[in-house]
C-alpha cells in the first residue's frame, strides 16, 4: 500500500440514537493518514455526534471503529486517547479555575506528585514549535477565547494524538485567527498526523479540506475529492436545495431608541467587560455587532436588558434616562431580548409549551385577571404562536422539553417576536438551526426592522451582520472600534477590527 | 402544570410513590425480623389497632396533622427554589408563640383562636423569612441558615420552657421541663365528639387544595414555580425574584409555623422539652415523597401518620424498641430515592423483552397471529 | 476576665474546634468534586456511637477511633451509592441519611448491653508535648491537647498537599468544576467522587469518635449537635481551603468555649441563650461571605453519555 492510501481511521456503520432522533443512521466514514477530512453539513446533522464516538465520549449503538487496521471498542475518552485519538470539543472542555498547565496535564499527569516546571517545559516547546503562544501559568477564565483553543491544541499534542478532530474550531476566531489555525493544521499533517475538521461553513472547507464529508439528516450524501467540489455541489448536498437571499430594504429611519454613552460595566469575574462603549439605534434600523465571542457581547446586552449594572454611563430607552434598569422595567418599556443561550435563559424546560410562552406576560391582561390565570386566552395565544412559527409539537400544554433543540429557540423566539417592541436585542439569533429556521428567524427579524422596531443584532456570522444590518459596530475587548455603514463595509478591515488592530487613517 | 379542560394526574410519579413505600416497607420488615420478631404481627397490629375504634381513628388523624401542614410549607419551598430544613425550628416558633399568646392573653375563644393562628402564621413565616432575606439579598444558601435557625430555635424554647413561662410560674413544682397549659378559650373546638380531633385536622386536609390552587391557577404560583424551576430565565421574562424568593420563604415558614400551633392548641396544650424531635425532617420526607405536590404531600403525610402512629401499637405488640421508627422512617427516604431507578431498569427489561418478541414475530412470517404487548 | 480565664477558653477553644476541623477535611475534598454531604451530621454520629462501643468492647480507644472511621465511611457509601450512581438528590438524601443516623446510633445503642448503664471506657489523656508544651501562653493552650487534637493539626497541611499538589486533587477539582471536561481526558468522575465521599465519612467518623472518646468519655443521643452542619458552613466560608478552614473552625471552637465557660462562671444571661451563639455566630459568618464562588457542579448529579 503506498502512502498516500493508508487508512488511519475506519468508522463502518455506524448507528446512534437518542430519546426521539436517530443521530447516526448507518455511516460509514474514512480517514487517510497525512489528510485534513472535512465533515460538513448544518447544525444536527449528526456530525459531532459521530465524532463524539471516535472520541470515546458515546458508545454506538451498532458499528465498528477501526484505528490503523486494529479494530477498537471505545468505553471511554480514555480509550480513545490511548489510541492516539484527540478532540477539540465546539464548546471547550476547559476547567476555567485552573491554569493552563493543570488544564494540560489533568488526566495525564505521569505521577501521583505532581511537578508544574517538568510540565511547564514540555509545553514550552509545543508552543513554540507550532507557533501556539500561550502563558502556561495562567487560569483559564482569564484567556481570550483564541487562546483557550489553543490550549485545547496543545492538550491534544501532549497527550500525542496522532489523529486530530476539531469540531467547528473557528467560529470563535478573527480571519486572521484562522489563518493561523490553518496554518498549524497543515504543519500538523506533515508529520503524519491526520486531521477531521467538523464545520457547517461551506467556504472553509473548501479551502482546508483534502476530502469533504457532507452529512444530512444522520446519514452520508458522500464524499467528494477537493478538486470535484465547490460552493453549489456542496450547498446541494447539504441541504437538498440551492439557497435564497433575503431581500433587506433601506432603513426609514426614525428616532433614536437604544442610546449608550461611555458605558462601562464588569463582567462575572469582576473584569471589565464594557469600556466606554457609545452607540445608538434607530427605529427602523438594525445595528449590527460584530466581534469573537467573548469580547463582551453578552455584558452590552445584559446591561441594555437590564440584566447587569452599568459602573458608568448612560443608557437612555426612547430618550429616558434609565436610572435602575431591571428585566420588568424594560419590557414594559418595549424592550425585548433573544438570548443566546435560549436554553437556559429563555424557557423553563419542565413548563408546558403555552405558559412558556406568557412567561414574560404573566401579569398582563387577558392572561390573568386581578391574580387569577385565565386558560383560554393563554390556550388562544399558544396555539395561534405555533401556528405561525411553526413550532412541531402536538399541544401547547406538553413540557417544553419534549421539543426538539431548534423547535425550543422557536419558541423561545416567537415569544419575544410576538409581542410590540420599540427595540429588540437578537445574540446570536440564528446559531443552533437549521437553514429553514435560520431563514424564517432572519425574515421575522427584517420584518420587526419594518414596523419600526429598532434591532440590536449581535451575531458571528459576518456574512448574516452584513446582509441584514443597515450598520455595523465592530466591538473588541469591550470597546467599539469602529461604526460602517453596512455598504460600506470592507470586510478585510473587520476582521482586522475584531482582533484589536486599528487601522492607521 | 396548568391544565386545560383534563385534569393530568402524573401516573409515573405516582407509581413511584407506591413503590417507595413498598420497598420501605418490605425494608422495615426486615429490620424486624433482624430484631428477632414477627414482621407480618407487627403490620397487622399496626393496622388493627390504629383503625379498631372512632377514638383511635382519631388519634391517628391528629397525628397526622402536623406532618400535612409542615410537609405542605416545605412542598411549597422547595417548589418557589427555596430550600427550606427549617421546618422543625419554624414549628417550634409557631408553637411559642400559640403558648405565649395562649396563657397570657385572654379572648373570647373564635377571636382567642383566630388571633393566635395568625400570630403564628406571622412568627413561623418570620423565622423562615431571615433566611429568604438573606438568600435574596446577600445570597447567601438558605440550607445552612434554615438549619442554624433550627437549633437557635431549639435553645429558645428551652428558655421559656425552664425559664418565665415554666409551669413554675404557677407555683406548681414541675416533674418534668414543661410549661404552663394554654387557657381553654385558646384550644382548638374539637370537630369530632369522642375523639381528640380538632379543628386543626381541618386545616389540614383543606389547605392542601387552597394551595394547589394557589400554584397552578394564580400568577403569584405560576411565578413561584417559575423561579423554582429556573430563576434566570424567570428573571429575564421579568418576573422579580427577589421578590418572589421572600414570598415562598414566608409562605413555606407560616405554615410549619401553622403545624406548631396546631400541636399546642390542638393536642397538647403545653409545651415540653423536645416536644417537636424530628418533625420538621420528616416532613421534609414527606414532601418528596408526595412528589412535592401538594395534594400529593397530603397523601403521603396521611401514610406516614399512620405509620408513626401505628409504630407505638406496633411496639407494643411485638416488643421492639420505639426507636425503631426512626430508622424506619430513615429507610423509607433512601428506599424512596432509589425508586426512580429501579423503574428504569424495569422498563428496560420490559423494552428488551419487548423487542425480542417483536424480532420473534419478524422471523417466524406472517401466520394469521396478532400479538401485541 | 483574668488571664486564667483566657487561657482557658483558648485551650477549650483548641479542644472544641477539632471535630469541626477534622470534618471539614473530608468535606472540603468531597466538595470540590462537587458532592455535597448533609449527611456529615449523621456520618459524624455514626462515628460517635461506633467509636464509644468499638471502645469499649475492644478496650482500646484508638482501636474505637478506628471504629468510628469504618461507620462513617460505610454510612457515606450509602450516600455516594444514591447520588453518584443512581443521580439523587443529594440534599434529600443527605437528610435521609441523618434521619435514620439518628434513629440507627439511638436503636443500636439501646439494643446493646451498654444502654442504660453508661458505662466509662478508655478515653484519650491530655498528651504533653515534650519541649513544645512548655512554651509560656501557646504551648499551655496548643500542645497539652488529647492526642486527636494535634491529629488535627497534622492533617492540615496533609490535606493541602493533597488537593493542591497531587493529581488526585487537581482530578478533584477538575471533577468538581466541569465533570463532562474531566471524562474527555480520561478522569473516571464516578470513582473520583466515590473517593471522596468516602474520605468525607471517614473524617466525620474521626470527628464523632473525637467526640465520646476525647471531649466526654460517653455517648448521648443527637451528641452531634450540629457539628457536622457546622463543618459544611466552615467548609463555604472557608473557601473551600484545608488550611483557612483550620484557622475559621478555631474561630467557632473558641466562641464555643467562651459561651461554655460564660456559663460556668454564672453571668447573668440564660445558659440557653449562650447555647445558641455558635449557631448564631455561623449564620453571621455566612452572611457576611454573601455569595461565594461555588464549585460549578456542585450538587449536580453527573450522568456518563456511555450509560
Amino acid at each position: 500500500m503506498d502512502e498516500e492510501s493508508r487508512i488511519s481511521v475506519l468508522m463502518k456503520s455506524i448507528v446512534k440514537s437518542f430519546p426521539g432522533i436517530l443521530a447516526n443512521d448507518n455511516i460509514d466514514f474514512d480517514l487517510r493518514v497525512g489528510e485534513i477530512h472535512c465533515l460538513i453539513g448544518e447544525n444536527g446533522a449528526g456530525k459531532s455526534t459521530l465524532m463524539n464516538i471516535l472520541d470515546g465520549l458515546y458508545a454506538p449503538d451498532d458499528g465498528e471503529i477501526f484505528i490503523y487496521g486494529k479494530g477498537v471498542k471505545f468505553h471511554s475518552p480514555r480509550d480513545a486517547i490511548n489510541e492516539g485519538v484527540g478532540m477539540i470539543h465546539q464548546h471547550f472542555m476547559l476547567i476555567p479555575n485552573l491554569t493552563v498547565i493543570e488544564n494540560i496535564i489533568l488526566g495525564f499527569e505521569g505521577s501521583k506528585y505532581i511537578s508544574l516546571r517538568k510540565s511547564a517545559k514540555k509545553i514550552s516547546e509545543f508552543s513554540s514549535k507550532y507557533g501556539l503562544k500561550i502563558d502556561p501559568y495562567a487560569k483559564v477564565w482569564h484567556l481570550s477565547v483564541g487562546e483557550q483553543q489553543r490550549v485545547e491544541i496543545i492538550k491534544t499534542l501532549y497527550r500525542n494524538a496522532k489523529i486530530l478532530i476539531l469540531d467547528e474550531p473557528t467560529s470563535v476566531l478573527t480571519p486572521e485567527e484562522v489563518d493561523n489555525v490553518f496554518k498549524i493544521l497543515k504543519q500538523l499533517t506533515t508529520e503524519g498526523r491526520s486531521i477531521i475538521f467538523i464545520t457547517h461553513k461551506i467556504r472553509e472547507a473548501l479551502r482546508i479540506g483534502d476530502r469533504i464529508t457532507v452529512l444530512r439528516k444522520g446519514k452520508v450524501v458522500g464524499t467528494i475529492d477537493k478538486k470535484e467540489a465547490d460552493e453549489n455541489v456542496i450547498s446541494e448536498m447539504m441541504v437538498g436545495k440551492k439557497l435564497t437571499r433575503i431581500e433587506v430594504s433601506k432603513a426609514e429611519l426614525g428616532s433614536k431608541v437604544l442610546e449608550l454613552r461611555n458605558v462601562y460595566a464588569l463582567n462575572d469575574n469582576k473584569i471589565l467587560a464594557l469600556r466606554d462603549v457609545s452607540l445608538d439605534v434607530r427605529s427602523g434600523e438594525i445595528l449590527g455587532v460584530a466581534g469573537v465571542s467573548g469580547n463582551g457581547q453578552k455584558e452590552l446586552a445584559e446591561v441594555i436588558m437590564g440584566l447587569r449594572n452599568r459602573t458608568k454611563g448612560e443608557l437612555f430607552i426612547n430618550g429616558t434616562l434609565t436610572n435602575k434598569p431591571s428585566p420588568d422595567k424594560m419590557r414594559e418599556m418595549g424592550v425585548g431580548y433573544i438570548s443566546e443561550d435560549r436554553l437556559n435563559d429563555s424557557v423553563i424546560l419542565n413548563f408546558t409549551n403555552a405558559e412558556n410562552m406568557i412567561l414574560d406576560k404573566i401579569d398582563s391582561w387577558p392572561y390573568s385577571q386581578r391574580g387569577i390565570l385565565k386558560i383560554n386566552p393563554i390556550d388562544k395565544h399558544a396555539r395561534e404562536l405555533i401556528y405561525a412559527y411553526d413550532i412541531q409539537t402536538d399541544s401547547p400544554w406538553k413540557p417544553t422539553k419534549t421539543l426538539s433543540g431548534g423547535n425550543i429557540q422557536k419558541l423561545s423566539i416567537s415569544r419575544e417576536l410576538s409581542r410590540k417592541l420599540k427595540l429588540l436585542i437578537a445574540s446570536h439569533p440564528t446559531m443552533g438551526l437549521d437553514i429553514a429556521a435560520t431563514q424564517y428567524v432572519r425574515e421575522k427579524i427584517v420584518e420587526k426592522k419594518k414596523a419600526g422596531c429598532a434591532i440590536l443584532l449581535i451575531s458571528e456570522d459576518l456574512d448574516e451582520l452584513l446582509s441584514l444590518s443597515d450598520r455595523i459596530a465592530v466591538i473588541y475587548e469591550g470597546s467599539i472600534m469602529r461604526i460602517f455603514e453596512s455598504e460600506k463595509a470592507d470586510l478585510k478591515e473587520i476582521g482586522l477590527l475584531m482582533a484589536g488592530i486599528k487601522r492607521m487613517d | 402544570m396548568i391544565t386545560t379542560k383534563s385534569r393530568r394526574i402524573d401516573l409515573s410519579g405516582f407509581s413511584i410513590s407506591i413503590f417507595s413505600l413498598a420497598f420501605g416497607l418490605f425494608m422495615g420488615a426486615i429490620l424486624i425480623i433482624i430484631a428477632d420478631r414477627d414482621p407480618i404481627l407487627g403490620y397487622y397490629t399496626m393496622v388493627e389497632s390504629s383503625l379498631s375504634t372512632p377514638q383511635r381513628i382519631g388519634e391517628m388523624v391528629i397525628k397526622i396533622t402536623p406532618f400535612a401542614l409542615a410537609g405542605l410549607g416545605i412542598a411549597i419551598g422547595f417548589k418557589g427554589g427555596y430550600w427550606n430544613i427549617g421546618a422543625e425550628g419554624q414549628i417550634i416558633i409557631g408553637a411559642l408563640s400559640a403558648l405565649g399568646l395562649g396563657y397570657f392573653i385572654n379572648l373570647p375563644q373564635p377571636l382567642h383562636v383566630t388571633v393566635i393562628m395568625i400570630v403564628g402564621l406571622i412568627t413561623g413565616g418570620g423565622w423562615s423569612l431571615i433566611s429568604g432575606i438573606l438568600k435574596a439579598k446577600l445570597g447567601v444558601n438558605e440550607v445552612l441558615t434554615t438549619l442554624m435557625l433550627n437549633y437557635v430555635a431549639v435553645w429558645l424554647s428551652e428558655y421559656f420552657i425552664v425559664g418565665p413561662w415554666s409551669i413554675a410560674i404557677t407555683g406548681e413544682t414541675p416533674v418534668f421541663a414543661r410549661t404552663v397549659a394554654i387557657l381553654d378559650s385558646a384550644k382548638f373546638p374539637k370537630i369530632f365528639p369522642g375523639t381528640r380531633a380538632h379543628l386543626g385536622v381541618i386545616m389540614a386536609m383543606l389547605l392542601p387544595f387552597v394551595i394547589y390552587y394557589l400554584l397552578h391557577r394564580t400568577a403569584l404560583g405560576f411565578k413561584i414555580r417559575a423561579v423554582g424551576e429556573n430563576p434566570r430565565a424567570a428573571r429575564i421574562a421579568g418576573i422579580n425574584v427577589s421578590k418572589m424568593i421572600l414570598t415562598t420563604s414566608f409562605m413555606s415558614g407560616a405554615l410549619a409555623g401553622l403545624a406548631g400551633v396546631s400541636e399546642v392548641l390542638g393536642v397538647h396544650f403545653f409545651l415540653e422539652r423536645g416536644f417537636v424531635e424530628g418533625y420538621g425532617y420528616t416532613s421534609i420526607a414527606v414532601a418528596t415523597l408526595g412528589g412535592l405536590h401538594p395534594i400529593g404531600t397530603l397523601l403521603s403525610a396521611i401514610f406516614f401518620g399512620f405509620l408513626i402512629n401505628g409504630a407505638s401499637y406496633m411496639q407494643r405488640g411485638i416488643n421492639i424498641p420505639a426507636t425503631t421508627v426512626q430508622v424506619f422512617i430513615g429507610l423509607l427516604i433512601l428506599s424512596m430515592l432509589m425508586a426512580p431507578i429501579f423503574k428504569k431498569y424495569i422498563i428496560r427489561l420490559v423494552m428488551k423483552e419487548k423487542r425480542t418478541k417483536e424480532i420473534r414475530i419478524e422471523q417466524s412470517g406472517k401466520n394469521g397471529l396478532s400479538i401485541h404487548n | 476576665m483574668d488571664y486564667q480565664f483566657i487561657i482557658d477558653t483558648l485551650a477549650i477553644g483548641v479542644l472544641v474546634s477539632t471535630p469541626i476541623i477534622i470534618a471539614s477535611y473530608g468535606e472540603i475534598v468531597s466538595e470540590l468534586s462537587g458532592v455535597i454531604n448533609i449527611g456529615i451530621e449523621g456520618y459524624m454520629l455514626m462515628g460517635t456511637m461506633a467509636g464509644y462501643m468499638g471502645a469499649y468492647f475492644i478496650n482500646n480507644a484508638w482501636l474505637g477511633v478506628f471504629f468510628g472511621m469504618i461507620a462513617g465511611i460505610i454510612l457515606s457509601l450509602v450516600h455516594a451509592y444514591l447520588c453518584i450512581s443512581l443521580g439523587s438528590n443529594q440534599l434529600v438524601s443527605g437528610i435521609g441519611i441523618n434521619i435514620l443516623a439518628y434513629g440507627l446510633t439511638s436503636f443500636i445503642y439501646r439494643i446493646s448491653p451498654m444502654g442504660g448503664l453508661k458505662p466509662t471506657v478508655p478515653s484519650f489523656a491530655p498528651l504533653h508535648i515534650p519541649v513544645l508544651g512548655d512554651i509560656p501562653v501557646i504551648g499551655d493552650i496548643v500542645f497539652r491537647q488529647p492526642p486527636l487534637v494535634y491529629v488535627g493539626f497534622v492533617l492540615s497541611p496533609i490535606f493541602f498537599i493533597l488537593v493542591n499538589k497531587t493529581s488526585f486533587g487537581l482530578r478533584c477539582k477538575s471533577v468538581g468544576e466541569n465533570p463532562l471536561a474531566a471524562e474527555t481526558v480520561g478522569v473516571n468522575v464516578l470513582r473520583v467522587r466515590y473517593l471522596t465521599v468516602m474520605i468525607t465519612g471517614a473524617a466525620a467518623g474521626v470527628a464523632g469518635a473525637f467526640l465520646s472518646l476525647s471531649y466526654l468519655s460517653m455517648f448521648v443521643e443527637g451528641m452531634t449537635a450540629g457539628r457536622g452542619f457546622i463543618a459544611l458552613a466552615t467548609t463555604i466560608v472557608s473557601g473551600w481551603d484545608p488550611v483557612k478552614v483550620l484557622f475559621i473552625c478555631l474561630l467557632f471552637g473558641i466562641a464555643d468555649a467562651f459561651q461554655l465557660r460564660l456559663q460556668i462562671a454564672g453571668v447573668g444571661i440564660p445558659y440557653s441563650f449562650l447555647m445558641m451563639i455558635p449557631y448564631i455566630l455561623t449564620i453571621v459568618v455566612l452572611a457576611a461571605k454573601g455569595k461565594v464562588y461555588v464549585p460549578k457542579a456542585l450538587g449536580l448529579p453527573y450522568k456518563r453519555e456511555q450509560d
